[in-house]
């Protein structure tokens, strides 16, 4: 046989090979004859699979021997769980950004959960619901129903160096500063942050303050201002407002007045605000809770401690959640719906904490509770001694999480917790908006003008809902004197 | 002398500036490998410092992390998965746009310009616009969560067929009507008459071709659902949330093992990739 036959059969039979339909192992949520199985799917790394996988999939088995927990975890599950439902098949417990959440329920992909709280024999007590956060509650609620419980309740703190601080009080015992504690103003931060600033020459010797340029702490500021991002309806934004501009003054002043603050953009990453924060040249760093076991990890020898953001006029923190749905497509729903119920439980709820302690859980029992002042962390199998997520002894405490429990206690005559999360069936296209609007003001003292910034950055969240409502068929929306 | 003997070295400072530009650009290219394979042998505290040239350098190489980076990320369970998906996609995505760029530059037939047309419209979508669509398609055919669905929708491409089709372009036309009246079929003319010409064009787009399959994460992610069919992006991935990074040195240990394959493949076929990169420009 010539030899290009050879190659042209090779070509053909290879392609054959590869391209032949075969039937394989695919999930599509049902089980077997003996147990029924279900899918449970989470984000995250692999170290948490000795929560996830060994806690709570096996822990769950445990408690109902007729199910079969099928456990998995994907770098991403947003753009997965658009594509199950795409093909019409979907994870009985699936855990959820609470940023995509509203997409999610507009898009029909999450199981109502209100029948199966209310279930008189199935449901949940008067006792579980009160220990989730009321506000928790208010903002996952779509036309009065529930989609998701909440896991978690992350939310922004001020991080701090204390070795700074001694120090600068060392060297100047007539004008002391004293560490950030709740009831410090916005006037306190700017104070002690121009305080502990230092440069030697053109070199940074110690930042006063420090964060990654990212929508978080805007929206922190911009509700302490007094400010509301969404209308009532959700179809437009307000962050063009007084609030708005108060916030990016607040910003402007520490980078521009102060001196305090040097923006990092690029610098998102190994070289960036984490870094350097972690090896001490950073006096206060405003970051999310998860930031404190890695801190612990990455230079044991880091003096520092974490405290509540300081207030505005109005007290507020920003929060985020990791929720607990079930797919619309789950073949098991009442299972998933047990699962859920033991998740959100107080013993499944404290082990969370106890394990990876980036976020309170999103109860309140277990966050007043007295076993809520410690934790194991998770020590390495191969390397003893080692640990992948560190313990926190019962004294440190106070340093590394008490100040949680202040965004989740009712204050004052309101009764609100401070803590807030922002959700919106826009709101990932409010907060690309918001991170690029801070590019853009931190980069100069005057221009843009914050009135411009925030018009500019509304007008292009009000583009999105617009085109995607004029996609839907549904009317544009009527702004009134804010029509772009 | 004749003409071409009468080239004039160019000025000493022209070659200098030229030489200049040439390693500044190769600096830039290399300095973030570099980067990597030196973070991949520190300590956390060592990761975690401001880089300056005083810390450039680990002060003892942790090559623990490497084993760290295996342990993390179970590597060692992907490595077979995202080779074979490679090596498959490379090797038959080459072998089809070579053959469907003869096609479109030396055959005469009917819907040739509508069909090409169709082939580079494909290029203008990215795979966010339609990666539903070929989801859906790869369900039908059974292919989710198996290597097929990494391989077989990158078969053919617009790019490769309309890559192959121009170096095929340079190839003469008297050459193959010569083999056609020896009696040679279309397929002995591509082997025997085209290939030796376009190997070089070929030998570029496999490399392309390969490290496009080796670090494809966004479409493995969407058709990959158990661990048995992971590839090592989605491993890689696993490493960080966000901008939560576990650790430093680890990841970029995972990272430096993850490049070693392209840089064989480049190594091993760099000649042929340089000509053709070139070859591509040149017409009959």
């Amino acid at each position: 046989m010539r030899s290009s036959a050879v190659v042209l059969f090779g070509i053909a039979a290879g392609t054959a090979a590869v391209v032949a339909p075969v039937a394989l192992l695919t999930h599509d949520g049902g089980g077997t004859a003996r147990s029924r199985e279900i899918l449970f799917t989470v984000w995250g790394m692999p170290f948490e699979d000795r929560l996830f996988e060994d806690g709570y999939a096996r822990g769950f088995e445990a408690e109902e021997p007729g199910v079969r927990v099928e456990y998995r975890r994907f770098p991403d599950v947003t753009a997965k769980y658009t594509a199950w439902h795409a093909r019409g098949i979907g994870a009985e417990v699936m855990r959820v950004q609470v940023t995509d959440y509203h997409q999610m329920v507009e898009r029909g992909m999450l199981e109502p959960l209100d029948a199966y709280i209310d279930d008189p024999a199935d449901g949940m007590s008067e006792a579980a619901i009160a220990a989730i956060p009321p506000e928790m509650l208010d903002a996952l609620r779509v036309g009065g129903s529930l989609y998701a419980l909440p896991q978690d309740m992350a939310q922004i703190g001020l991080y701090y160096n204390r070795a700074i601080f001694d120090a600068w009080n060392a060297a100047n015992p007539g004008d002391p500063v004293e560490y950030p504690r709740e009831g410090w103003t916005w006037d306190d931060l700017r104070d002690t942050a121009r305080k502990l600033a230092r440069r030697d020459g053109g070199r940074v010797e110690v930042y006063g303050f420090d964060m990654f340029i990212w929508q978080w702490p805007f929206m922190n500021f911009f509700a302490q201002a007094g400010g509301t991002l969404w209308s009532d309806d959700g179809l437009t934004t307000l962050i063009d407002s007084p609030a708005g501009v108060e916030a990016i003054a607040l910003f402007r002043g520490m980078v521009f007045e102060d001196g305090s603050f040097m923006p990092a953009f690029g610098e998102q990453q190994a070289t960036g605000p984490h870094s350097r924060f972690a090896e001490g040249r950073t006096a206060m760093f405003l970051d999310g809770s998860w930031m404190a076991p890695s801190f612990q990890l990455r230079n044991p020898s880091l003096d520092f401690a974490v405290a509540p953001v300081p207030r505005g006029r109005v007290e507020a923190v920003c929060a985020g959640a990791c929720l607990w749905g079930i797919s619309v497509h789950a073949k098991h729903k009442r299972d998933a719906w047990r699962m859920i119920r033991w998740l959100v439980d107080e013993p499944q709820a404290l082990r969370y904490w106890d394990t990876l302690r980036v976020a309170p859980p999103a109860n309140l029992a277990v966050v007043n509770s007295d076993a809520f002042r410690r934790t194991s962390g998770i020590a390495s199998d191969r390397e003893p001694g080692r640990y992948l997520v560190p313990p926190m002894r019962e004294d440190e405490f106070a340093r590394y999480a008490e100040w949680l429990r202040y965004g989740m206690t009712p204050r004052g005559e309101s009764g609100d917790a401070p803590a807030f999360i922002p959700v919106s069936l826009y709101q990932r296209a409010l907060e690309n908006e918001i991170t690029a609007l801070l590019h853009d003001i931190l980069r100069h003292p005057t221009q843009p003008s914050a009135e411009d910034a925030l018009a500019r950055a509304a007008k292009s969240v009000h583009d999105v809902i617009d085109r995607d409502r004029a996609a839907k068929g549904l009317p544009r929306v009527d702004r009134g004197s804010k029509a772009d | 002398m004749g003409a071409i003997g009468r080239h004039r070295r160019p000025p000493l400072a022209i070659v200098l500036l030229v030489h200049a530009l040439v390693y500044a650009g190769v600096a830039m290219m290399a300095l973030p490998l570099l980067w990597m394979v030196l973070t991949s042998l520190k300590t956390e505290a060592e990761a975690g410092t401001s880089p300056t040239f005083a810390t450039l350098l680990p002060d003892a190489p942790q090559w623990a992390n490497y084993a760290r980076a295996f342990e993390s990320a179970r590597l060692e369970r992907y490595y077979l998965n995202s080779t074979l998906a490679a090596v498959l996609t490379t090797v038959l995505a080459v072998a089809h746009n070579a053959l469907a760029g003869y096609a479109f530059a030396k055959l005469r037939f009917r819907g040739r310009r509508v069909l090409l047309g169709l082939a580079l419209a494909t290029m203008m979508a990215p795979v966010q616009v339609y990666f539903i669509f070929m989801y859906l398609l790869c369900t039908w055919l059974g292919y989710v969560d198996s290597v097929q669905a990494l391989v077989v929708p990158f078969l053919a491409s617009g790019f490769g067929i309309f890559y192959m089709r121009q170096a095929t372009l340079a190839v003469p036309d008297s050459l193959l009507e010569a083999g056609r009246l020896d009696g040679m079929s279309e397929f002995d003319l591509f082997w025997h008459v085209v290939r030796p010409t376009v190997w070089p064009a070929m030998s570029a787009l496999g490399i392309f071709t390969f490290v496009f399959s080796w670090n494809n994460f966004f479409w493995p992610l969407i058709v990959v659902d158990s661990e048995r069919a992971k590839t090592l992006p989605l491993a890689l991935a696993d490493l960080s949330a966000g901008l939560y990074v576990d650790s430093w040195p680890v990841q970029m240990a995972a990272a430096t093992i993850m490049v070693v394959p392209m840089v064989v493949v480049y190594l091993v076929l760099q000649r042929a990739f340089v000509r053709g990169v070139a070859l591509t420009g040149m017409k009959e």
